[in-house]
C-alpha cells in the first residue's frame, strides 16, 4: 500500500479518536498497524526505523490504557505528519 | 493562578448559582489530573489519558465543531476538556449551546489556568453538571476524554453518550454479518415452516422463573436455582449457560439460542449436550445457527425481532416476536415476561466481569483479558464497587434496563439473585426479598 493511502487512513482513525468513535477507531487502528508492518520497509524510510518502531510501542501501549487522543496524535503528527 | 479560578467561579456563581453550589459540594482530587506541554502547547492527562491534542488544539476542536450541522438551532458538548470546542461554538455560531460538564476536578483545573469568562459570558450558553441529565440531546459533539472519566454521578449519561457514539459502528457490523444470517435462514427455512410459533408459550404459567446467564456470578448461584427448580420454578437459560447448568444437574425447561456463528455456538451447545437433555424445549431465531434446530430432540419453537432483517420471510410464514437487542439474555427475559411469570430471578446477568472474569466456569468461550481490554470500562456492581465492563455490555444492559421500564413493580418483579454483577435498574436483590 502507497504512503498517502496509509496516511489517510492514519488520518481518519485519529479523527474518529477525536471524535469520541473509539470502536470505529480501534476496529481500524488493528488493521492499519498490520499493514504498516507489512510496508515496514517503506515507511522506515520515511519516519526512521527506530523511530517507528519505539512509537508503534507507544502505541499499543497506549491502547491498553484507551490513550486514544495521545494516539490521535502520534498517527496525525509523529507518524504522518 | 488562584485569580483566574476565583473570577471564573465568581462568574459561575452569579449566573449559575446550582452548578456552582456542586462545584463547592465537589469531593476534590478523585480524578487524577495532571499538566502536560510540549513547546508552545499545553494539555492536561486525567487519570492518564491526555484530554485533547498536544499538538493543535484550534485543529481538533474545528473537527468536532466541524462536525455540527450549521443549521442547528441547539446544540450540546458533552465534556468540557478545556474548552476550545466551546470557544469556537460561541466565535462562530448563533445556535443554543448546552455545555455539560461530566468531572468536576478536570473543570475546576481548567479554571485554574484558563479566564473563561469572555465565553462564559455568552448568552446562547448554558453550562450543566451532567449528573441530572439522562436523554442525549442532538446534534452534539464530545470531548471523549472527559466523557469516559465522568465522575461517579455522571455514570449513567456517561454510558447515554458512549452508546450514542457506539451505536453506529454497532449497526454496521451487524450489516457486515448480514449474509451469515441470510444464509441461517435460509438453512433454517424447513424449521421455520414446521416448528410451533413462540407465542403458544404466552400467558401459561403465573409463577416465579429463573433466568440464567453465563456471566461469572452464576459460579455462586447453583444451589439457589436447583432448590428454585425443584419447588416448582421455570428454568429459561441462555446458550452459553447450559454446559455449566448441566454439569450441576440442573436441565433448563426453556434453551433460548440466538448466536448465527457456527464455531461458537459448536462449542456451547454441542451434541453430545443436546443430547443429555431429557425434556428441555428449544427457542430459537431465523438467524440461529441451524444445527442446534437439526439437532434437537424436543420440542422448538421460533421467534422473530422486529429486526428488517425479517421482512420478506414474515410475508410467507408469520411468527411472533421476543425482544432482542444484541443479547441472548433479552429474549430469555422477554420470554420469561410473555409466558406470564409474576417474579423473574436473574442469575449471571453481569454485564461486566465480576473478579475479572467474562463467563462462569466451564465455558469454554472466555475472555478474562478485560483487565488489558482496550475499551474497557468501569461500572458499579451491587455492593457500590467498581467492576469492568466493556462497551457492548453497557449498551446491552442499558437496552434491558428500557425495556424493564415498560414493566411496572407489581406487574412483573425483577430479581437479581447475585450482587456481584452490574446493577441493573429496575431489578432488586433477591438477598432482599
Amino acid at each position: 500500500m502507497a504512503y498517502d493511502e496509509l496516511a489517510k487512513r492514519g488520518h481518519l482513525i485519529a479523527n474518529h479518536f477525536r471524535l469520541g468513535f473509539e470502536a470505529d477507531g480501534n476496529d481500524a487502528l488493528a488493521s492499519l498497524i498490520d499493514e504498516m508492518l507489512d510496508e515496514l520497509q517503506m515507511l522506515s524510510k520515511k519516519v526512521g526505523g527506530i523511530y517507528l518502531n519505539r512509537i508503534l510501542g507507544n502505541i499499543i501501549e497506549a491502547q491498553q490504557k484507551a490513550d486514544y487522543i495521545y494516539i490521535a496524535d502520534i498517527i496525525e503528527y509523529e507518524i504522518f505528519g | 493562578m488562584g485569580d483566574i479560578l476565583n473570577d471564573n467561579l465568581n462568574y459561575i456563581k452569579n449566573r449559575w448559582p446550582g452548578l456552582f453550589s456542586k462545584l463547592e459540594r465537589h469531593k476534590r482530587n478523585v480524578t487524577k489530573v495532571d499538566y502536560i506541554e510540549r513547546e508552545n502547547q499545553f494539555t492536561l492527562r486525567v487519570n492518564g489519558k491526555q484530554l485533547t491534542s498536544l499538538y493543535d488544539r484550534d485543529k481538533e476542536a474545528r473537527l468536532q465543531v466541524g462536525s455540527l450541522p450549521e443549521n442547528a438551532e441547539e446544540i450540546a458538548i458533552y465534556g468540557f476538556a478545556l474548552g476550545d470546542a466551546l470557544a469556537q461554538c460561541v466565535s462562530k455560531s448563533t445556535y443554543k449551546i448546552r455545555q455539560y460538564i461530566f468531572s468536576i476536578d478536570t473543570f475546576l483545573y481548567a479554571l485554574k489556568i484558563i479566564n473563561y469568562i469572555p465565553i462564559f459570558s455568552d448568552e446562547k450558553l448554558e453550562l450543566i453538571y451532567a449528573d441530572q441529565a439522562h436523554v442525549i440531546s442532538t446534534p452534539f459533539i464530545v470531548s471523549p476524554v472527559c466523557v469516559s472519566e465522568a465522575d461517579s454521578d455522571c455514570i449513567n449519561f456517561r454510558d447515554e453518550v458512549q452508546v450514542a457514539l457506539a451505536t453506529p459502528f454497532i449497526r454496521k457490523k451487524f450489516a457486515e454479518s448480514s449474509e451469515m444470517h441470510l444464509e441461517q435462514i435460509s438453512l433454517n427455512y424447513k424449521h421455520i415452516e414446521m416448528d410451533a410459533d413462540i407465542s403458544e408459550l404466552y400467558s401459561t404459567y403465573d409463577g416465579n422463573t429463573v433466568v440464567v446467564g453465563a456471566g461469572p456470578s452464576l459460579d455462586s448461584l447453583y444451589s439457589k436455582i436447583k432448590s428454585y427448580q425443584e419447588n416448582g420454578s421455570i428454568v429459561v437459560a441462555a446458550d452459553s449457560a447450559v454446559k455449566p447448568l448441566m454439569k450441576q444437574g440442573i436441565e433448563p425447561d426453556y434453551i433460548i439460542t440466538l448466536d448465527a456463528n457456527k464455531s461458537i455456538i459448536n462449542r456451547l451447545l454441542d451434541i453430545e449436550l443436546i443430547n443429555q437433555l431429557t425434556k428441555a424445549k428449544l427457542i430459537y431465531f431465523p438467524v440461529s445457527s441451524e444445527q442446534v434446530a437439526s439437532n434437537w430432540n424436543f420440542r422448538r419453537y421460533c421467534a422473530y425481532t422486529d429486526f428488517s432483517i425479517y421482512d420478506e420471510l414474515r410475508k410467507k410464514i408469520m411468527h411472533s416476536n421476543l425482544f432482542v437487542s444484541g443479547s441472548v439474555i433479552h429474549p430469555a427475559i422477554d420470554l420469561a415476561v410473555k409466558l406470564g411469570s409474576k417474579q423473574i430471578m436473574l442469575a449471571g446477568c453481569d454485564f461486566s466481569f465480576p473478579n475479572n472474569k467474562s463467563h462462569a466456569d466451564g465455558i469454554i468461550v472466555q475472555n478474562n483479558n478485560v483487565v488489558s481490554h482496550p475499551s474497557r470500562r468501569e461500572i458499579i456492581n451491587g455492593r457500590s464497587e467498581y467492576v469492568y465492563t466493556l462497551p457492548n455490555f453497557i449498551v446491552y444492559l442499558r437496552d434491558l434496563e428500557r425495556y424493564i421500564k415498560l414493566y411496572k413493580p407489581g406487574h412483573v418483579n425483577f430479581y437479581n439473585m447475585s450482587r456481584d454483577g452490574a446493577v441493573i435498574a429496575g431489578v432488586s436483590y433477591s438477598d432482599g426479598i
